[in-house]
């Protein structure tokens, strides 16, 4: 089966890529990293870090820049870079798309609540 | 009190769910895991509740040393492999976040190994029923001595290797089902479902008592069959002899030493059998006689005719009159010249003699007769 590329990013991914955006990082500081960034909000389990890094670096989004014992260092790539910024566009997207329909609806409902009024 | 005790594993290992939570359980009761197997080795420790799951194993050794730090650094200790394909994870800390926190990433990591089970299981499948099917060899290529095999014991190993194969292709059956399901579940993103850890190892024990006791039944039945071989020299044979004698076909060859003079008895559960084979190189003289005792008469019947066409194989060109006899239920006479064969069956006996001596065995019917009745 021909292997899919990735199209649209779930959190953690996009999370792991945010924070190789300003410099390299290894395993465990991308935990940190994610972390602090979303205040706990989005875990990433160890199984989840390492499969992301792995198919990341199987689709050239990032490349292993040092190898210290066990610990490996990771950056990001001109085509992660610009994965990252066609998912964020998406992302804008999204949130116009949200905050417009959001701003019609708060507009249409006190005009639904006049007309249901005796 | 032992520090180490031996527990039976659930059977199946692509059941991930029901393996985690049987873990768990035994974490729960003091033990944790510390050797996978049939049965596994658990080390004592104190109750605990924690979390156990199980992650593919990277094929890579330094990737899967790197996976195991930093596992351990987010509070998710490696334990063991299992099955050579599977990493055990024990996690103690209950803040710490679960190994897989993104279904997707989950699915992709499990969909490389899932994969290659998959496609293991098909070939696993097919070599099985490509031994299966030659341990038929003789059935399908028209070989061999198909019924004095069955006979003679061979019933016990076909039955054997038609239950053992079957019983195999079933679990490949389910392990592809079970595979291919964990697959989609992933694929969907819905999480791992716990099954009955109690009821999937009390199926293992089921399974394990069930091949066991077959072992043992097969091993203790092929002793018994060769314990019910016997050889010794004709002349040390116990009368009366199941055959008509070289004196009686050719006088002057009896006179003849023989290079070989033999006796075999066999004792089966379903056939019993007394042969005697005489054998003189130059001149070329020879005698061979098998009086077989069958548990029926259709499988008599089976084995007469199998001795008949046993004897043609080896002499095609031989003439075959058959012998209308009323102390025969079945009796013919071949004539490959200087080789000559009787084949006669009466109820549940059947008795074959080829003889390589100056003689026509048509004129010792009455004599073959005589056997087939001191034996029934």
């Amino acid at each position: 089966m021909a292997r899919e590329p990735l199209k649209v990013l779930t959190e953690s991914m996009f999370y792991v890529l945010l924070s190789l955006l300003r410099q390299e990082r290894c395993g465990t500081e991308i935990v940190q990293y994610v972390d602090d960034a979303t205040a706990g909000r989005v875990p990433l389990g160890p199984g989840t870090l390492y499969t992301i890094l792995a198919k990341f670096q199987e689709e050239g989004l990032i490349r292993e820049t040092a190898v210290e014992g066990r610990k490996r260092t990771y950056a990001i790539t001109d085509r992660g870079r610009a994965l990252f910024r066609q998912e964020l566009s998406r992302l804008r997207l999204c949130v116009g798309d949200g905050e417009r329909e959001e701003r019609a609806a708060e507009q249409a409902l006190p005009g639904a609540e006049r007309r249901e009024l005796p | 009190m032992k520090d180490h005790k031996r527990f039976l594993v659930p059977r199946d290992l692509w059941d991930v769910g029901t393996i985690e939570a049987w873990l768990e359980e035994k974490a729960a009761q003091g033990w944790i895991l510390e050797r996978w197997g049939t049965w596994a080795k658990f080390e004592r420790m104190k109750p605990i509740s924690c979390r156990v799951r199980l992650a593919p194993r990277r094929r890579d050794g330094a990737e899967q040393e790197e996976a195991d730090a930093l596992c351990q650094d987010l509070g998710w200790r490696p334990a063991c492999t299992a099955g050579g394909d599977y990493q055990v994870y024990y996690c103690f800390d209950p803040t710490a976040p679960d190994l897989y926190t993104d279904p997707e990433s989950q699915a992709w990591a499990w969909g490389k190994l899932l994969g290659r089970i998959l496609r293991w299981s098909l070939l696993a499948g097919l070599l099985e029923l490509l031994w299966l099917f030659l341990q038929f060899d003789d059935l399908w290529m028209g070989s061999g001595r198909v019924v004095e095999k069955f006979l003679s014991g061979m019933w016990a190993v076909w039955l054997f290797a038609v239950c053992w194969a079957g019983e195999s292709l079933w679990d490949v059956i389910r392990y592809v089902r079970g595979v291919a399901r964990l697959r989609r579940r992933l694929a969907a993103g819905v999480s791992l479902e716990p099954g009955d850890p109690n009821k999937a190892v009390r199926r293992s024990l089921r399974h394990e008592a069930v091949t066991w006791s077959s072992v043992v039944l097969l091993v203790g039945f092929l002793i018994f069959v060769m314990a019910g071989r016997q050889e010794m020299p004709l002349s040390e044979a116990p009368g009366p002899l199941p055959y008509v004698d070289l004196e009686t076909l050719d006088p002057e060859a009896a006179g003849l030493e023989m290079d070989i003079a033999r006796y075999e008895t066999f004792d089966g559960l379903l056939i019993q059998s007394r042969q005697v084979t005489q054998f003189r190189w130059q001149p070329s003289v020879s005698v061979w006689a098998r009086l077989d005792r069958v548990v029926c008469a259709p499988l008599a019947e089976a084995l007469y005719r199998e001795r008949i066409s046993t004897f043609l194989d080896a002499w095609p060109g031989a003439e075959v009159r058959e012998v209308t006899d009323s102390r025969f239920d079945q009796a013919a006479v071949i004539d490959a010249g200087k080789n000559q064969f009787f084949a006669g069956r009466l109820g549940r006996i059947v008795l074959a003699e080829r003889a390589e001596a100056g003689t026509d065995l048509t004129e010792h019917l009455d004599g073959f007769a005589a056997v087939l009745v001191e034996f029934q």
